[in-house]
């Protein structure tokens, strides 16, 4: 095309095409000249195959989270009713008006209560212990690397059997022992902490490895040169170590954050379908519905929402906890200590 | 912390003493608190799976190591099993198997047919199981790794915007999707079988991409481009160069993806309803009364449940064991380094 273009791909394809130069009379610089076809070829080839690829994994995002999240969208305003073989659908707000009445009524507030406990516990204790977990690890104390054995065992054994066992424990065995009636989990005065404590008992495992993996970044040099100038292990902690890890735990934070309501506390292992309602949480809720509901409600007895409601509850929780996500990374990477 | 000195020109290493101080001596305390009281019900577990049911539902002894004798008063084992320490798990290989109703879908219709259902035993449950767990596994690590090396690599606009859509995707937080999803699985009449749980599970935009992203972003181009010279296509570059590089890199990740679908129960029981997962198996024996086909001693008994449990757990434990560092390996964003 133009001499300018051919030489400008030269200058990146030198090493790829040391093509035979084309002596052509009078031309400035003949050892440079490539042939147009054969970076046309390549450029074209990689192109191609860049497409190829890509092809199957851009069709998997755009059905199975793109169309997937219109689907929860558009079926939030969507009523299904039956008729014949197939179903009529209407297109309301009533699933919004619904959803806000059932869990703002006296007897489902406390899914919304019980969410929110979770998160300030989890936050205040089990971020903590995360933390002073990761710094023993870290340091090296005595036994570092079995407790950090231990501590990744949760995240290797199914929650189903750790749930089992940890309910004979405090059911069966707990009765034997205590010789009670009931057990700590039978025990409507005791059963939410016993749930919280088992949450954040098995709530370590993979944070507790990045935790350590950002702390391992930190550089030595600066850690010797602390310890140098009298610093102890605590103030450390506080001055060096959480300032270099600090991206690390914002994004622990805001997952905290956007998961509030989405948490199951594993109660769907403890109690199947039959939650006592008192320590419901709305995680747990979704989870019920999604499996003994269906388009229409057609559940007696207990109140199940439609698939409609429950993508209504969905949308409802991402409106909530979007600006919350947002605006807690934004916070944190503001007042956060600095790494500088 | 060891550090290496150099000393008349032979380095040594000087393993660095750490210092008790009221930080460690509590956090130290904490740990073996929290150590005891996590390997407890472990070995409680074991130990109550080697019990007969007398023992424990009659005689109630909880704590009390396990006897023999006690055997002889399971009746429904005898002419099934002979009685001795490990009955319990010879009636979970032999004779666990639930039963659920073949879910059936054209479309959104739901034509449930009660009289028609499905019997499984052990061998399909660890079957399916090896298929959701591993097939899930291999797609996810595979197209993850493919995503990952394609726009580290191939630096077109649309890669930066890929790059950028993950992190939007990791940081939206979207709720309450089951439903839809169920929903859409029966439209596209995928619902209930392998191809699409597999597609489901093909799912790449999340952490694991930026993993391998900022690996194949480190790796010298100069691999390439030496191949490209010796006349490589862009797809035997792909697969016989970098691949293999990162084989380190893609094992650990399949196999910290495989252990997390292995103990999953909850997506097999909403997605793969009629293909019970070993975890789906174990839940629902828990939880419902099964019919079984075959007579036998059943699988009713706390401590029967128990032996099951057991067998859930000690197929990780083992590959815990063996694999440890590649489990444990230190994660960052930008490879993994063990």
């Amino acid at each position: 095309m133009n001499e300018e273009i051919i030489k400008q791909e030269v200058s990146e394809e030198q090493d790829l095409f040391q093509a035979e130069p084309v002596a052509e009379e009078g031309a400035p610089d003949a050892q440079s000249v490539v042939p147009p076809k054969k970076i046309m070829n390549r450029e074209k080839k990689r192109l191609l195959f860049y497409i190829i690829m890509i092809t199957f994994p851009i069709l998997q995002f755009c059905v199975f989270y793109l169309y997937l999240n219109f689907s929860v969208i558009l079926m939030a305003f969507e009523e299904y009713t039956v008729v014949g073989n197939g179903y009529a659908v209407s297109y309301s707000l009533n699933n919004f008006k619904f959803v806000i009445d059932y869990l703002f009524s006296i007897e489902n507030i406390a899914m919304i209560r019980n969410s929110l406990i979770w998160f300030v516990l989890h936050t205040l204790i089990g971020t903590f212990l995360a933390l002073a977990f990761s710094y023993y690890i870290y340091k090296k104390y005595f036994f570092a690397e079995v407790f950090r054995v231990i501590l990744f065992l949760p995240s290797i054994i199914s929650s189903m059997v750790l749930v089992l066992l940890f309910k004979y424990i405090a059911e069966d065995v707990y009765v034997a022992l205590a010789k009670t009636d009931f057990g700590l989990i039978g025990n409507p005065e005791t059963r939410f902490g016993v749930l919280i404590f088992y949450n954040l008992w098995i709530g370590f495992g993979t944070n507790i490895l990045l935790y350590c993996g950002a702390m391992s970044g930190i550089n030595e040099s600066i850690v010797e040169s602390a310890e140098l100038d009298g610093t102890n292990s605590i103030q450390e902690f506080w001055y060096i170590t959480l300032p270099m890890i600090f991206s690390t735990f914002t994004t622990f934070m805001v997952v905290a954050v956007s998961t509030i309501f989405t948490q199951g506390l594993n109660l769907y292992t403890f109690y199947s379908n039959s939650a006592p309602e008192d320590i419901r949480t709305i995680g747990y809720f979704i989870t019920v519905c999604t499996l003994q509901s269906g388009l229409t409600s057609s559940q007696g007895g207990r109140t199940y929402f439609t698939y409609s409601q429950v993508s209504a509850l969905g949308l409802m929780i991402t409106l909530i906890t979007v600006p919350f996500s947002f605006g807690t990374r934004k916070l944190m990477e503001k007042y956060g200590p600095s790494a500088k | 912390m060891s550090k290496v000195d150099t000393v008349n020109g032979v380095q040594i290493k000087k393993e660095k003493k750490y210092k008790w101080n009221v930080f460690s001596i509590i956090t130290l305390t904490v740990l073996l608190i929290y150590t005891i009281s996590f390997l407890t019900p472990l070995l409680w577990g074991f130990m109550t799976s080697l019990k007969s049911n007398y023992q424990f539902a009659t005689l109630h002894e909880v704590l009390e190591l396990p006897k023999v004798e006690y055997f002889m008063r399971d009746r429904d084992l005898k002419n099934f099993v002979t009685p001795n320490l490990f009955a319990n798990y010879v009636v979970a290989f032999k004779y666990m198997e639930i039963t659920v109703n073949k879910v059936y879908y054209i479309g959104l219709s739901l034509m449930d047919k009660q009289d028609l259902k499905v019997h499984a035993g052990l061998f399909n449950f660890i079957l399916n199981t090896l298929l959701y767990a591993g097939g899930v596994a291999f797609f996810s690590t595979f197209w993850t790794m493919v995503m990952g090396y394609m726009c580290s690599k191939y630096k077109f606009k649309f890669s930066g915007f890929i790059y950028a859509l993950v992190l939007v995707v990791m940081v939206l937080p979207i709720s309450g999707t089951e439903a839809a999803r169920v929903t859409m699985l029966r439209r596209l009449r995928i619902y209930n079988t392998w191809p699409g749980i597999w597609l489901m599970g093909s799912g790449w935009a999340g952490m694991y991409f930026l993993i391998f992203y900022g690996f194949f972003d480190g790796l010298s181009n100069t691999y390439n481009e030496a191949a490209e010279i010796d006349g490589a296509s862009q797809l035997s570059v792909m697969f016989r160069i970098c691949v293999p590089l990162s084989s380190k890199m893609i094992s650990t990740v399949i196999l910290i993806v495989f252990v997390a679908y292995w103990n999953d129960y909850m997506t097999p029981l909403m997605y793969i309803p009629t293909h019970p997962t070993l975890s789906y198996a174990i839940y629902h024996l828990m939880y419902f009364e099964s019919s079984s086909i075959r007579e036998g001693p059943g699988l009713q008994y706390s401590v029967r449940k128990i032996a099951t449990l057991m067998i859930l757990c000690v197929p990780m434990l083992l590959l815990f064991i063996f694999l440890k560092n590649k489990l444990m390996g230190n994660i960052s964003i930008g490879g993994i380094k063990e």
